[in-house]
């Protein structure tokens, strides 16, 4: 029957060389969809309480959404799950690009990687069948140098797709990630380090197997409708206005609850750069590793961020698979690289305004330095900063450095350190690891200036200005990340549209209301996270759910593909078992979920005394509290409790065992 | 196999959203993105790269979510 979903996945031992399929039963994707659902399943069921992250016992997972190539719109994000080696606890990261429905063509729903090789090697994938291939010639190369070569080398009829490692996940830099359509990462969790511990350098997807939805004919209706909204473009401002923008929400005393519509056309217009000198001006960006504010990095030095640099330097416009509104872009850059993909905000905030530095031309270059050795942009800009303040305080010394002089905004220096970073070279072995474990070397009170929540570095997003981030980086089961909730991401969900159990946020209200731990934010909140667990089960952007429950047709999407007739409520009961199955997954694996709050300076103790964040600080013990209890999970600790557990998975029907 | 009668895909740049489905869809990879877009429309639009590949299957048109891709005589 055609479901959407192919009911198999691959199961690869690079120890024994072993491949085999295994059949998934209908009732595991009933109760946790595909892609990271799929995942959080069998890496609970396979991985062993005290595997090593860069063992041979941890498993890494590719796994691919139901809804993708169903004729769904904005579900081409595939997914890599592990046990992460910076957090210890449940990993996951997701991309975008073409290798999500290339996953299904051959035939399954996920790729789990065992064992470790002996020597590097890849693998190829076609149509049901897979081999394990020699990698020498690889080893040491770059990210798009590594899936040109493999394009190439496996093309039979239809282009292969790749997702492959650089040198960074070859060193086993715990911030490293896995990348795929000539830069394009899944960065987040550390999990291309896993990949290189593996000694396995890519996958190649050949297959050409069809992706058959149930009702295609009411796939296509309900995309056409959604694309009536992606689709809709006004004019718009200029760049420059942007930031003014951002300055007049920062004076006023209130803010209107966000329309995702807005987001959309400043994402069809510039991408996620659109954000960029707003964010700033409005607090929303961290500036100089936290302690900074939007006066440190104010409109005459973040004018080099300004949108229009980035859109004039576009060729064209880059569409993930089934996106219809390009927020990626293809970039014209000088020097070393002729070309790269277009810095997405968080690498431009984290290697500008974090370290204050304002040279765009060094922003161009590091985006396409880290997409190339494949390294978080993120991690390496939020250790760069903290490596700065470290320096400042005298913690490190030029003898420490390589003669580096670490200062805030020394673009020079900040470029070489990720050079060393990536290369390993010096204090960049230090620091390839992230700043928590940096710090951890360093001593002498280091961990104060590393901003991480579980070992993993803060997203440019500051909880000080909408302290919905501030709970999910501390209390999600993958902690510090920014793609899950916040309080103006419940805004634009717009889940109350369809089910109607949940909180209306008001129109207008004042800022000072944000900060007040209350039920109503604690379910949405929760609802954030249950509803982002459905999205990464099938696959979906999460710039696609910020259009609104009401415009995104994702509900009826799944059920005409799969053949249910499951409602709204059923899909997020389905997001919070799954919710429940990651954080099991951590307290298997001795993870104490309170070790995950961030450190006082992120929540504003002390508050900043001025900027647009001044006089802020989060209650986020509360807020943290009140967000487990809709769990059902101990308040206190973040366990869920015993009732609450995933019930076992009957391996033949996949329905629960009672 | 080409015949008198193969159809090739027309693609109708004003309903096309650029997503690459068709591009993904094409068994023979005979589908490319334009390399470069203009000012007013920076899209990167599928276009058939190869006709000598196309194999006439029709997938690219079938599974087109917006009705943009018409099969018509070469």
């Amino acid at each position: 029957m055609d479901k959407g979903y192919t009911g198999k996945i691959l199961n690869v031992n690079l120890s024994t060389g072993d491949i085999s399929e295994e059949s998934i039963p209908d009732g595991v994707y009933e109760r946790f969809l595909a892609g990271m659902g799929l995942g959080a399943y069998i890496l609970n069921r396979d991985i062993p309480a005290n595997a090593d992250p860069l063992g041979p016992d941890n498993v890494l997972g590719f796994v691919a959404g139901i809804l993708t190539g169903t004729g769904s719109l904005f579900t081409g994000r595939w997914t890599v799950v592990g046990k992460s080696p910076l957090t210890g606890g449940w990993g996951d990261a997701n991309c975008g690009g073409m290798l999500a429905p290339a996953i299904k063509r051959c035939g399954y729903d996920g790729i789990f990687i065992r064992g470790c090789s002996d020597t590097p090697v890849y693998l190829e994938i076609k149509n049901g069948k897979a081999a394990i291939h020699a990698a020498d010639d690889l080893w040491g190369k770059d990210a798009v140098e590594t899936e040109a070569i493999l394009t190439e080398r496996c093309r039979k009829k239809k282009i292969p797709r790749v997702a492959c490692i650089g040198t960074a996940g070859e060193n086993r830099s715990l911030i490293s990630g896995i990348c795929t359509d000539k830069g394009r990462i899944a960065a987040r969790s550390g999990l291309g380090a896993v990949m290189g511990a593996k000694k396995l350098k890519a996958l190649v997807f050949t297959g050409t197997r069809k992706i058959m939805p149930q009702d295609r004919e009411e796939m296509h209706r309900l995309s056409r409708k959604c694309n009536r909204w992606a689709s809709l473009q006004i004019p718009f401002v200029s760049g420059s206005m942007m930031g003014k923008i951002g300055a007049l929400m920062r004076m006023l005393p209130t803010q209107m609850a966000m329309d995702g519509m807005l987001f959309k056309i400043m994402l069809s217009k510039w991408g996620t750069t659109s954000m960029n000198q707003m964010s700033v001006e409005m607090g929303d960006s961290p500036i100089k590793n936290w302690k900074g504010t939007n006066k440190d990095f104010d409109a005459n030095r973040s004018r080099t961020v300004d949108p229009d640099i980035f859109r004039q330097c576009e060729i064209v416009k880059y569409h993930c698979y089934s996106c219809p509104i390009g927020c990626g872009g293809i970039c014209a850059t000088s020097g070393k690289f002729s070309e790269t993909h277009k810095p997405e905000y968080e690498t431009v905030l984290a290697l500008g305004g974090l370290c204050l530095n304002e040279d765009a031309d060094s922003i161009f270059y590091l985006n396409e330095l880290l997409n190339r050795a494949g390294m978080d942009s993120i991690s390496a800009g939020g250790t760069v900063a903290f490596a700065i303040e470290c320096f400042e305080k005298g913690l490190i010394t030029k003898d420490d450095t390589d003669g580096l002089e670490l200062s805030w905004g020394n673009t020079d220096a900040i470029v070489a350190l990720i050079e060393k970073m990536i290369r390993r070279e010096g204090i960049g072995d230090l620091l390839a690891d992230g700043s928590k474990a940096a710090a951890r070397k360093i001593g002498k009170g280091a961990q104060h200036f590393a901003m991480h929540a579980g070992g993993q570095e803060l997203p440019m997003h500051d909880g000080r200005c909408d302290p919905g981030f501030a709970v999910h980086y501390a209390a999600e089961p993958s902690p510090g990340k920014h793609t899950v909730g916040a309080q103006m991401y419940y805004e634009m969900y717009r889940l109350w549209k369809k089910i109607k159990s949940l909180p209306k946020p008001d129109m207008v209200y004042f800022k000072g209301r944000k900060y007040v731990a209350d039920e109503a934010k604690a379910i949405s909140a929760a609802a954030c996270s249950k509803y982002m667990n459905v999205l990464n089960g099938t696959g979906t952007c999460i710039f696609g759910a910020f259009l609104g429950a009401d415009r995104l047709p994702l509900f009826d999407w799944i059920n005409a593909a799969t053949g249910w007739a499951k409602t709204p409520e059923e899909y997020l009961a389905i997001g919070e078992e799954v919710q429940t199955l990651r954080q099991s997954f951590n307290i298997k694996h001795g993870i104490d979920p309170r070790q995950n709050i961030p450190g006082p300076r992120v929540t504003g103790q002390p508050a900043l005394s001025t900027g647009a964040n001044k006089g802020r600080s989060v209650d986020l013990e509360t807020m943290i509290r009140d967000y487990w209890q809709q769990f059902d999970w101990d308040p206190s600790n973040g366990h869920p409790r015993p009732e609450v557990m995933p019930p076992p998975v009957d391996p033949l029907t996949g329905t629960t065992q009672v | 196999m080409k015949t008198e009668n193969s159809l090739i895909p027309a693609f109708i740049r004003k309903k096309c959203m650029a997503c690459k489905i068709c591009v993904d869809d094409c068994p023979v990879s005979c589908i490319g993105v334009e390399a470069s877009g203009t000012g007013k429309d920076p899209h990167g639009y599928p276009f058939l790269e190869d006709e000598t590949l196309c194999i006439h299957c029709g997938q690219c048109a079938e599974n087109c979510p917006v009705a943009a891709i018409q099969m018509a005589a070469a």
